[in-house]
């Protein structure tokens, strides 16, 4: 059985991950968690991304959004970097999740097939 | 229809995080002497006047701009009246609101649990000042969950860090786990079992 002293102890551990970390994140990930999002699969698509991204220990939040408005296209992901610019993934689910974390997070490239943009074609 | 129980709870929930709310009780019982499963989330959001409250229950209404429908509330009636149980939805302005879905346990509607623990987390991260307290009843057992004393804990580590969200969803998870009994079931079982082994 689990107990709460067991979470003091990872609470420390956790502690000493983040601070090797430093300053301001490169990338903000937000993904759309309305009732839309969710219903389409956006809780395995979040969960994936928080993984992966401490997993690797990479310089990147992830935060939950309301429903965006393009309801059709959900499980949708934005991914932000630091200058404020927005990627929109659109029918995510999590191993385009792994992927966008590896390629876009890890090495700054863009899954272009994965965009908004190439849905729409 | 939402595939299981965690999805009415988060949606619900998030509902409550958008109202303002910074407390919300959600009570989870599932007892089978009552044969009854219900689903309370409480909250002391902005609430809305009786008008709103016939309103939210339509599925045609919503009170957000950027689509037109919201279904979070009719999917939630629909499924107490879809499970023989009932729906109730309280609220006053300015001190909050009730909503509650009972359902009949042995009725075939009823959708499985799914992921309880990670419904409660998520809504957690949807804005961590939000203090919420969970309480999980049955026939055998009782569980609690609060934010607060979690946190107490945690200190300056967000919940949201990835450690830590898994650990409570299992501690969750763990703590709501009833014991399977093989029951009216079991007949059907060993029948699908014997089944394999001579195929």
């Amino acid at each position: 059985m689990k107990s709460l002293a067991d979470l003091k102890a990872l609470r420390d551990q956790t502690k000493k991950r983040l601070d090797l970390r430093d300053g301001e994140n490169d990338y903000r990930i937000v993904v759309g968690m309305g009732t839309c999002g969710i219903s389409a699969g956006a809780r395995p698509v979040l969960n994936t991304f928080v993984e992966e991204v401490a997993k690797h220990n990479y310089s990147a939040s992830v935060t939950q959004s309301g429903c965006m408005g393009l309801c059709s296209y959900e499980p949708i992901v934005e991914v932000f970097d630091k200058q404020g610019n927005k990627t929109t993934y659109v029918h995510m689910n999590p191993a385009k999740a792994e992927e966008v974390t590896r390629k876009h997070i890890g090495q700054g490239e863009i899954c272009e097939e994965f965009t908004i943009g190439a849905a729409g074609r | 229809m939402m595939a299981d129980l965690s999805m009415y709870l988060l949606d619900i929930a998030s509902n409550s995080i958008r109202a303002g709310a910074s407390h919300i009780m959600i009570r989870f019982v599932d007892s089978k002497k009552k044969n009854e499963i219900s689903l309370e989330i409480r909250d002391d959001g902005k609430g809305m006047d009786e008008a709103m409250v016939k309103k939210v229950q339509d599925p045609f209404f919503t009170t957000r701009k950027t689509r037109k429908i919201g279904l979070g509330i009719p999917f939630f009636k629909e499924l107490a009246q879809q499970c023989e149980g009932r729906f109730e939805l309280e609220s006053k302005v300015n001190k909050g609101t009730r909503i509650k879905c009972t359902m009949k346990k042995d009725h075939w509607d009823v959708p499985p649990r799914g992921d309880i623990g990670d419904a409660l987390v998520l809504a957690l991260c949807m804005n961590e000042a939000v203090h919420i307290h969970f309480d999980y009843i049955s026939d055998e057992k009782q569980f609690s969950f609060d934010s607060q004393q979690i946190r107490e804990i945690l200190g300056d580590v967000s919940i949201c860090e990835a450690e830590i969200s898994s650990w409570c969803k299992a501690y969750i998870n763990e703590g709501i786990k009833e014991e399977e009994k093989d029951e009216v079931i079991s007949g059907f079982k060993s029948s699908a079992r014997s089944d394999k082994e001579t195929s």
